[in-house]
């Protein structure tokens, strides 16, 4: 038995002494399986009511929904879609993460025509953009031996050039027609426009608006409140319902961490709520300053949890005490600042924000700027939104201003008895 | 025979040819020669010089003198030597010119006061040589021989012999200029700097000028045909010496005219003869104008190392006077290399020579030149010091050209200084002196430059300022033809553009008309692929006037308006000119949202940013930022608008630009309103009215007071 070997039998024993066959969390919702999805999924009763409710109705909805990065969107937007898929009838539902450098029309084109592998033509449009569709497309070309007519002898396929859509707006109000000859409704969500730039989305929505108008049912996600106003006071008219996805409450976060550690056992071993085991190998008390430390951000739930456990298993712990707690906090600020793709520059801002404690485009001084071999705010906004994105960093619900702060997770070891930051 | 009837009232029998016209300055010979010839004792007058040096005119002129003054009653015969067949001939000649059988001759002018002049002596085939010597030799006494040869050898040892020498420079320039033609104004025009310039070149020499003169002309041929005989002959004498001196002469004419290559040609092959001789003054003259040459035709290093050869040459021989020119002509090569101290020094060193010699012209030019490069290096005051000094000169010379010149380069001084009023005085002076001087091509120039003056001017009456600028430029215009000089035409052009269209008298509308006009005119010559750096701007000065133009149709002069930014913009990208694209960009970028269209102006606005954040111009960056804002803030991305704000605020407070943070203030300030932060929103605009009051804007303060009332409208109805 090779040490690799030997590691890995060691790690799998350590979880199983934890009644866990894996450590749950993810970083995404995206990359959870849908019954997985229902497993995890938490909370948010409230706001589910207010968007199952508009599908009890006929009149096509468009939908947006909003909240930091890491709040729980993709999550959201994919339990609606498959409760969807589940209970409603007729209902065509598809989902796609918007590409960069791709407009709203396209997305939704390709959203649409994956889902209806048996239409030729749709098909047809995904192999033009250069999409692998899921069933082949084929040109049969008769070769026939001589004199006998030649249907379906040979099938041959032809390779067609890409192109993207010249009019895709035009495509996608074809395929839709031809979608909602078979299914009375058609969903298509539209995810991750918040990680594009605020203006380059309400140009995307500007210039997308009789997508917005056409007979389909769309769910977006959006930015964080103070970018989203900006289009939600407009008067475009765009959506009928935008929902803000806001922090947890501690006792909702307590209950999806026993969630996903639920998910990670074996059926017959999965606890309720209120019994202390559910979220062994945490302990109710450090389960508590975990969830705490996440600030009802499911994300930062995920990311503490997966770093400590992971701490937990390399020093053997039985339990999750306190002391092994802070080690892991320790571990996760640690781990956190390591993460690839961060470059030198990433870390002046960083460690700027760290020292000033917020950083706004209100109160920098161009001294602080030019540190950062800057002199606008506007320079360094893609490198903090980027450290956002990293969960390093949290943009401040202001409106005021856009002001950053480090997230709890840099936080490390908590003090003695620290005060609540606000 | 012709019959003199003049001074003593006795004819004089003459077969001279006519007087050759212009005759120039010689007093000094002619007296040394006339005297020599009253002389009883001296029996042989002979006028020596090189080739083309005027001997065969001297000899006329002093014939017709003699003539006219009555002298040599017997008669004045005038005998081309190269026409003489035989020994025979002479007699024979001077028989036929006296009306006496040839028996008789020699008893004529014995009996007689004749006077026998046998023009080009040394242009005897060999043959006739001893015969004629021998007959000047026994001329009898009365009579007397005035002769003209290239050689002092073969001539009489009794023979007086004069020395004809080139002239002095204002001599050589007088007859150029003659010869040239400066009447004739349209055609053939050449301006005295140039002349004076040729005139140097060619040694004035007078043959090498009379040539030039009539290449000038552009009778080339003949000119041509001089030269090819002048060299046959100089070949066939193998005389060398003379070969050398006329190839170096006709080089600079050459070179004069601008045909360097033939040129180049004509002074190697001076050069090599020069070597052969050993003739060291001769090598270092040609050295110096072939270095002139590699130096135009853009050789530096070839032509400074031709200079210092010329240099060593020159300390050998000891010739100071070339020394000084040849170290001014190094210094200029310096200064085209931007080699400022070098180039001082060796001004310098000319300069010192120049003061040995007491060469006042060459130091006038010397100062000019050093003044020039305090001016590129921005010490004003010295320069200023230099000028006066070589303006001093000057009028010590009487040089009317230099002065005027110097004039204008003090009021370009002046100028730069923002002392307007002086150097519009000082413009005046010089045009009046170019005037005298029928500078009619430098006259053009200050008159364009004296408009420039006015149109920057900003003492005395705004209006009538702009007027005489327009006229000047007028004026200009005049000599400043298409045809004749496109690039002075074209900016010229532009300028009166510019000057009509910040024209306050008259019809506005018409005024816009005539700027329009004239930037097109301008762009005629200034095309992209030629002059691309103008192009961009007249294209942008054009585009300016169609967004201002009052007549036509409003869209129309609109989307011309865009076109010819987009033009100028496409352009300044070609060349790299960032300044310009970043300019041009923000004045279409604001016509793109008077337009409405914003997104076009945001993508200019952005693309204008990215070039001002690789430069140190903090203003117009933050210019460019505050244009994002406002843009975004119309768009209605209010957070982005916030953002863009704040930092355009950020760099006008570290720069102290007053006019700016006012606008930023007054931007965010409305932007709080509606984002509903009526505090905050008070505070920026109360701050902005306050730098609006401080600065004098009453306008815009009551404009920021409006907002601010209505701002404390929103706040009282309020809930609290």
């Amino acid at each position: 038995m090779s040490e690799a070997d030997r590691i890995f039998d060691e790690l799998t024993n350590t979880l199983s002494s934890w009644g866990l066959e894996e450590i749950p969390f993810t970083e995404s919702a995206s990359s959870l399986g849908i019954s997985q999805l229902r497993e995890v999924f938490t909370g948010r009763t409230q706001e589910l009511r207010e968007v199952l409710t508009l599908f009890q109705g006929r009149e096509r909805k468009r939908i947006l929904v909003y909240g930091w990065v890491g709040i729980g969107k993709t999550a959201f937007i994919l339990e609606v879609l498959s409760v969807l898929q589940r209970k409603a009838k007729d209902t065509l539902v598809t989902y796609i993460s918007l590409p960069s450098e791709t407009d709203l029309a396209t997305a939704a084109l390709i959203a649409l025509a994956r889902k209806m592998e048996d239409d030729e033509w749709a098909q047809h449009q995904l192999n033009l953009m250069g999409l692998r569709p899921k069933k082949r497309p084929v040109q049969k070309t008769g070769k026939g031996k001589a004199g006998i007519s030649s249907i379906g002898i040979e099938a041959e396929e032809t390779t067609v050039p890409v192109t993207t859509p010249r009019f895709p707006a035009l495509s996608f109000e074809d395929l839709l027609e031809r979608a909602l000859k078979k299914y009375s409704r058609v969903v298509i969500a539209i995810d991750d426009l918040d990680k594009q730039d605020p203006a380059r989305v309400r140009e995307l929505l500007r210039n997308n608006q009789g997508l917005l108008k056409s007979g389909a049912w769309f769910m977006l996600t959006g930015h964080p409140s103070g970018l989203t106003r900006d289009i939600l006071t407009s008067d475009l008219g765009l959506f009928d319902l935008a929902i803000e996805l806001k922090q947890l409450d501690e006792a909702t976060t307590y209950r999806m961490l026993v969630n996903y550690l639920n998910s990670a056992r074996p059926k017959n071993d999965r606890r309720d709520f209120d019994d202390p085991a559910a979220v062994r190998p945490f302990m109710p008390e450090t389960a508590r300053v975990l969830c705490e430390r996440s600030d009802g951000v499911p994300r930062w739930l995920n990311r503490l949890g997966s770093y400590v456990l992971l701490k937990a298993a390399t020093i053997h712990a039985d339990l999750v005490t306190d002391d092994v707690l802070q080690q892991g906090l320790e571990y996760v600020a640690h781990q956190l600042r390591g993460q690839s793709g961060l470059t030198a520059e990433d870390y002046y801002v960083l460690d700027l924000v760290l020292e000033k404690r917020t950083l706004s485009d209100a109160t920098v001084t161009l001294t602080d700027l030019e540190r950062l071999k800057a002199k606008e705010f506007s320079e360094i906004l893609p490198i903090l939104e980027k450290l956002v994105q990293y969960d390093l960093l949290r943009r401040l619900p202001s409106e005021r201003a856009s002001e950053y702060e480090p997230t709890p997770l840099l936080m490390g070891k908590t003090e003695q008895k620290e005060d609540k930051a606000d | 025979m012709k019959t003199n009837n003049k001074g003593n009232g006795s004819p004089v029998l003459n077969n001279l040819p006519p007087k050759l016209s212009p005759f120039v300055n010689r007093e000094e010979e002619i007296r040394q020669a006339i005297s020599a010839l009253l002389d009883s004792k001296v029996p042989i007058v002979a006028l020596v010089g090189i080739a083309g040096i005027g001997k065969t005119s001297l000899a006329l002129e002093i014939a017709h003198r003699l003539s006219d003054m009555g002298e040599f009653a017997g008669g004045i015969m005038w005998l081309p030597a190269r026409d003489l067949q035989s020994l025979d001939d002479l007699t024979d000649i001077i028989g036929t010119a006296l009306g006496v059988p040839i028996a008789e001759v020699h008893s004529r002018l014995n009996s007689q006061r004749c006077l026998v002049i046998l023009d080009g002596l040394d242009e005897l085939s060999h043959q006739h040589e001893s015969g004629v010597e021998r007959f000047l030799e026994t001329l009898p006494a009365p009579s007397k021989a005035l002769v003209t040869s290239r050689k002092r050898f073969g001539i009489s040892s009794q023979a007086t012999v004069i020395q004809v020498a080139s002239f002095d420079e204002r001599t050589a320039i007088e007859l150029f200029t003659a010869l040239g033609g400066q009447q004739d104004r349209e055609v053939s025009y050449i301006d005295h700097q140039t002349s004076a310039e040729i005139v140097r070149a060619l040694g004035y020499h007078p043959l090498a000028l009379t040539l030039a003169a009539r290449l000038v002309r552009g009778n080339y041929a003949e000119a041509r045909k001089i030269f090819e005989q002048t060299l046959d002959v100089l070949g066939d004498l193998g005389n060398d010496r003379e070969r050398a001196a006329l190839l170096h002469t006709l080089a600079s004419v050459s070179q004069a005219q601008g045909d360097y290559s033939q040129a180049l040609q004509l002074y190697q092959r001076s050069l090599s003869i020069a070597e052969q001789l050993g003739d060291l003054q001769a090598k270092s003259a040609t050295l110096n104008n072939l270095a002139q040459i590699y130096f135009m035709q853009g050789d530096l290093d070839g032509a400074l190392r031709l200079y210092y050869e010329s240099l060593a040459l020159k300390e050998q021989i000891g010739d100071v006077y070339g020394k000084s020119a040849t170290l001014h002509n190094m210094a200029q090569i310096f200064v085209t290399r931007g080699d400022l101290d070098r180039a001082l020094q060796l001004y310098q060193e000319s300069l010192a020579l120049k003061e040995q010699l007491g060469d006042v012209y060459g130091k006038s030019a010397t100062l000019n030149n050093m003044a020039q490069i305090f001016v590129t290096r921005g010490d004003l005051d010295h320069a200023l010091q230099l000028y006066q000094e070589s303006l001093a000169l000057e009028e010590q010379l009487g040089d009317v050209y230099g002065k005027s010149a110097t004039l204008n380069n003090m009021a370009q001084i002046f100028v730069t200084r923002g002392d307007l009023d002086r150097a519009l005085q000082l413009y005046q002076e010089s045009l009046a002196l170019k005037e005298q001087l029928g500078d009619v091509y430098g006259m053009a120039t200050t008159q364009n430059n004296l408009a420039a003056a006015y149109a920057q001017r900003i003492r005395g009456d705004r209006a009538e300022n702009i007027e005489q600028a327009i006229f000047h430029y007028q004026q200009a215009l005049e000599v400043y033809t298409r045809q004749a000089y496109p690039e002075q035409w074209a900016t010229t052009q532009n300028n009166l553009a510019n000057a009509y269209s910040d024209r306050i008298r008259g019809d506005r509308a018409e005024n816009i008309e005539q700027a329009i006009f004239h930037y097109q005119q301008a762009l005629e010559v200034y095309t992209r692929e030629a002059f691309s750096e103008q192009s961009a701007v007249t294209q942008n000065n054009l585009a300016n006037a169609y967004r201002n133009r009052i007549r036509g149709d409003r869209a129309e002069n609109i989307e011309q308006a865009i076109f010819r930014y987009q033009q100028a913009l496409i352009t300044a990208r070609e060349i790299g000119d960032k300044n310009s694209y970043s300019n041009i960009s923000l004045e279409l970028g604001k016509l793109y949202i008077e337009q409405g269209r914003w997104y076009d102006a945001l993508h200019l606005f952005e693309e204008s940013l990215a070039i001002h954040r690789q430069g140190d111009d903090l203003d117009a960056r933050a210019d460019t930022i505050y244009q994002i804002a406002r843009t975004h803030h119309l768009i209605g991305n209010l957070a982005k608008a916030r953002t863009h704000y704040r930092d355009a605020l950020r760099l006008y407070e570290h720069t102290r630009n007053q006019s700016g943070l006012a606008l930023c203030k007054t931007g965010l300030g409305r932007l709080m309103i509606q984002m509903g932060f009526l505090d905050d929103a008070i505070r920026e605009l109360e701050s902005a009215k306050r730098t609006y009051g401080q600065m004098g804007e009453e306008r815009r303060a009551a404009e920021v007071e409006e907002v601010l009332q209505m701002a404390n409208h929103v706040k009282e109805r309020q809930p609290v």
